[in-house]
C-alpha cells in the first residue's frame, strides 16, 4: 500500500532507492551512490527518456553478444557485474558482427552500428545504465525475458520500441509513486508567504525563517521546523534562479521553447542538479572508497544542500542542528506514547550551538586530513595531481614558491603524467617542508583503516579518488566560509549563548503547544 | 509574471523537494519494512550469505508473482536440484533426499528429543561452499523456505534444527522442490 503522509514520495519508492544504494554485488555495494544519485535526479526531474534511449543499445549490444547463449541481461548485468568501465570494456573487447550490425570497442567508446545507425556508449555511463535497468527489473522482473526476446537479431526499430516501453513502464510507476499535487500544493503556500510579506532571496533573514515556523501558512500543515527551512530554502532557490534565468542574457540562449511555457525536463535537470551549488549530495563520500564516515559528513549535508545561502542564515542552521534534531526526538517519541513524549519535552537538548559548530570544524580538518591520504596515493602512483591537493595545504609562501616554479617549468600542458611527476621531484628536494607534508600524508595514510585506503588502489581506480577530492574541497570550503560567518557573529565568545538561551524558550515553547504541555 | 515562470519555478522546487525526500534517512524509517531490488532475489539464489535472506524471503512469500521469479532464477543459477517427488504412499515425508550432486538426511539426537542433525553432503563442492557455506532452497506451488548451511568440510556439513520447524519439515517433503545454491 502506498503511503503518502504530506510527503511527494512514497515510502515504497523511497525504499528502493535506499536498497539500489545498499544491494551487494561483487565487492561490497554493487551499484556507487553517485550512479543511483545520478538516475534519482532523472526520475524526480521526469528527465529518464534519454537514458531509456542509451539503455535500450546497451541491452541490443548484449543480448547480441556471442558470449551468451542464454538470459544474456541476467549474465551480463548480474553475474559477471560488467558494470565498470574495466570489466565492461574487457566483455565487449573482440569485435562483434551480428546478423542485424556490429559493435566495436573504440578507444573512448562501444561503437555499435545498426543498419545505417551509429550509436556510441561511454564505458563510463554503464554504471548509471545498470541503475536504471535494475530499477526495471525490480518494478517488474519480467521485463528482463521481455527485453531479450525482442531485441535478438532486431534492427534499430526494436531498440526504439524498447526505449518506448520501459518509458511507459517508469511513466506509470512514477504516477503511483510520486504523485505532484503535495509539492504543488506547498510552493503555492510559499511563494504566496514570500509576496504577502514583501521577501526575496536577498532580503530573507533568520528572523523570517523562525517566524514563518511560529506562525505558519494554514495549508499544507507545517510543522517540521527541518521541513520548514528546506522547503523556504527550496522555494526561494527556484524563484531566483528562474529570474535570473529570463533576465539575463542565458535566456536567449534557451530558445522558445521555455518562454512559451514548456517546462524542459532536461533543463530543470542541469539547472538544479549541474549548474546549482545549492544542492550538492555528496553522501557518495561515505561509500567506497569511504571517505568520510557518517558521522563526519552529515553535520555538513545541510549546508551542502543548500549552498550560501546558508551563509546568509548561519543562526538556521544552528537551529536545525539542534532543535531540529530535537523535535525529530519528539515525533519518535510521539509514536511510542504519550508518557515517552512527556519525558522528552522536559529533557532539553544535550548539544549546544557550540556543539554544532564543534562538529562542523571536526568535518573541516577531517576533510583536510582525507585530502591529505588522497595526495599520498597519487604520489604513490607517480601521479602529478598529488601537487594539486599539497598546493592548497602548503603555507602561503611556499604556495607562491610552487606556483612560480611550475609556471616556468611546467610550459607545455601535453607533456605526459609520467614526465610532469619526474620533473617536480627536484623542487621537492630543495623544501623540506614539502617533503615534510608528503611524510605526514604517509603517516596518515597508514593509520586510516577505512574502505578504500587500506592499500594502494590501481592507478585504473584512481578516477573516483580524484572526484573524491574535489568533493571534499568543496566541502572544506563550504564549511570553512559558515564558520567564518560564525566566527563572526560570535565575536565576543558569548553571544552564541545566549542566542541558544533564548532560542531554547522559544522552541520548548512552541513544541509544547505542538506536542501538548506534560502537565497543562 | 507570466505564468510559465511560476510553472518553472514551481517544477525546480518539485524536483529538489523530491529529491530530498526520496534520499533522506529518517530514524522513524529504520523500522519500516525495507524494499528489495532484483539483484537481492539473484544473489539470494546464488547463495550469497551478505544478503539479508529473512527479509527477503519474507517478500518472496508475500508476492506470486515474485516467487515465480524466484523459482526462475534458482532453475537458472542453482548448484544442484532434486524435484519435487511423486508420492510413493499417501505420506509425504521421507527421511533424505538424493541426487547426482548431494545427499540430505537427518539423524535424531539421542539425549535430547525433537533435536534433529540435518547432515548435507556434497561430494564435487565448489569452492564458495568451503568458503560461505551452502543455502538450501525448498520451493512448493505456495512457500519458499530458505536455510543457510554452514561451510562444507570434508564434504559434508551440518545443522542441528527442532523437529517440529517448519524449515526441518520443508526439506524431507516430497511435495517441496530442493535448489541448492
Amino acid at each position: 500500500m502506498t503511503n503518502i503522509i504530506n510527503y511527494g514520495i512514497s515510502d515504497t519508492l523511497k525504499a528502493l532507492f535506499t536498497q539500489l544504494k545498499e544491494t551487494p554485488g561483487l565487492n561490497g555495494h554493487k551499484y556507487h551512490g553517485k550512479d543511483v544519485a545520478q538516475i534519482s535526479q532523472n526520475i524526480v526531474c521526469r528527465n529518464y527518456g534519454s537514458v531509456c534511449y542509451e539503455l535500450s543499445f546497451l541491452c541490443w549490444a548484449v543480448v547480441n553478444h556471442p558470449h551468451y547463449s542464454s538470459s544474456a541481461l541476467l549474465s551480463f548485468f548480474w553475474l559477471e557485474e560488467n558494470i565498470q568501465p574495466k570489466r565492461f570494456r574487457q566483455a565487449f573487447r573482440q569485435p562483434i558482427q551480428t546478423t542485424s550490425g556490429n559493435i566495436r570497442m573504440g578507444e573512448d567508446y562501444l561503437q555499435l552500428t545498426i543498419g545505417d545507425i551509429e550509436f556510441t556508449i561511454s564505458p563510463t555511463r554503464v554504471g548509471v545504465l545498470a541503475v536504471m535497468l535494475e530499477l526495471i527489473a525490480s518494478i517488474e522482473p519480467a521485463q528482463l525475458s521481455s527485453i531479450e526476446t525482442l531485441l535478438l537479431d532486431a534492427d534499430s526499430k526494436a531498440i526504439k520500441q524498447l526505449s518506448s516501453n520501459i518509458q511507459k513502464l517508469i511513466y506509470s510507476y512514477l504516477k503511483e509513486h510520486i504523485p505532484e499535487a503535495s509539492t504543488q500544493e506547498r510552493f503555492r503556500a510559499i511563494s504566496e508567504w514570500l509576496k504577502q510579506h514583501n521577501l526575496t532571496a536577498q532580503k530573507l533573514n533568520d528572523q523570517d525563517v523562525l517566524d514563518f515556523w511560529l506562525n505558519p501558512p494554514a495549508q499544507p500543515s507545517y510543522i517540521k521546523y527541518s521541513t520548514v527551512l528546506d522547503d523556504l530554502l527550496d522555494a526561494i532557490t527556484a524563484i531566483e534562479v528562474v529570474e535570473n534565468t529570463f533576465n539575463g542574457e542565458y535566456a536567449l540562449s534557451l530558445g522558445s521553447n521555455i518562454e512559451q511555457g514548456e517546462v524542459d525536463a532536461d533543463w530543470v535537470q542541469t539547472t538544479m542538479f549541474e549548474q546549482a551549488d545549492n544542492s550538492q549530495d555528496l553522501s557518495w563520500l561515505c561509500q567506497s572508497p569511504k571517505f568520510l564516515t557518517l558521522a563526519q559528513y552529515q553535520p555538513m549535508s545541510p549546508l551542502l544542500s543548500h549552498g550560501k545561502l546558508a551563509r546568509q542564515l548561519p543562526l538556521s542552521f544552528l537551529r536545525l542542528s539542534i532543535f531540529g534534531g530535537w523535535q525529530s526526538v519528539l515525533v519518535q517519541a510521539k509514536r511510542k506514547s504519550t508518557q515517552v513524549l512527556a519525558d522528552k519535552l522536559q529533557q532539553f537538548p544535550n548539544r549546544h550551538y557550540q556543539d554544532y559548530v564543534a562538529e562542523l570544524n571536526d568535518s573541516e580538518s577531517q576533510c583536510k586530513q582525507v585530502q591529505q591520504v588522497i595526495a599520498h596515493l597519487f604520489y604513490s602512483l607517480n601521479n602529478p595531481l598529488f601537487v594539486g591537493i599539497m598546493l592548497k595545504q602548503m603555507p602561503t609562501n611556499l604556495q607562491q614558491a610552487l606556483k612560480v616554479w611550475m609556471r616556468a617549468q611546467i610550459a607545455d600542458p601535453t607533456e605526459s603524467e609520467g614526465k610532469l611527476f619526474l620533473r617536480i621531484q627536484p623542487w621537492l628536494s630543495q623544501h623540506p617542508k614539502a617533503q615534510f607534508w608528503l611524510t605526514e600524508a604517509a603517516n596518515v595514510f597508514k593509520s586510516n583503516n577505512k574502505d578504500g585506503f587500506k592499500k594502494l588502489p590501481l592507478v585504473s581506480e584512481l578516477d573516483i579518488y580524484q572526484d573524491g577530492s574535489e568533493a571534499l574541497d568543496h566541502c572544506q570550503e563550504l564549511v570553512a566560509r559558515y564558520l567564518l560567518v560564525i566566527t563572526k557573529l560570535n565575536r565576543e565568545n558569548t553571544q552564541l549563548a545566549e542566542i541558544y538561551r533564548s532560542d531554547l524558550c522559544i522552541f520548548s515553547n512552541r513544541f509544547k503547544q505542538i506536542y501538548g504541555a506534560p502537565h497543562a | 509574471m507570466p505564468d510559465h515562470h511560476y510553472n518553472l519555478q514551481e517544477q525546480l522546487f518539485s524536483v529538489k523537494t523530491l529529491y530530498r525526500e526520496l534520499h533522506e534517512q529518517l530514524p522513524e524509517q529504520q523500522n519500516s519494512a525495507k524494499s528489495w531490488v532484483f539483484n537481492d532475489l539473484v544473489q539470494l539464489a546464488l547463495g550469497n550469505p551478505k544478503i539479508d535472506a529473512q527479509q527477503i524471503m519474507q517478500h518472496i512469500n508475500q508476492s506470486l508473482p515474485l516467487r515465480r521469479q524466484y523459482m526462475q532464477l534458482l532453475q537458472k543459477l542453482a548448484f544442484a536440484t532434486s524435484p519435487v517427488q511423486a508420492a510413493a504412499s499417501s505420506a509425504t515425508e521421507i527421511s533424505s533426499r538424493k541426487s547426482a550432486e548431494f545427499e540430505l538426511l537427518f539423524k535424531r539426537d539421542k539425549q535430547f528429543s525433537g533435536q534433529v542433525y540435518v547432515i548435507l553432503k556434497i561430494p564435487h563442492s565448489t569452492e564458495k561452499h568451503h568458503n560461505q557455506g551452502v543455502r538450501v532452497n525448498c520451493c512448493s506451488e505456495d512457500l519458499i523456505s530458505s536455510i543457510h548451511f554452514p561451510p562444507i568440510v570434508d564434504g559434508k556439513t551440518q545443522l542441528l534444527m527442532e523437529e517440529s520447524a517448519q524449515k526441518f519439515i520443508h526439506m524431507f517433503d516430497t511435495e517441496f522442490a530442493i535448489y541448492l545454491s
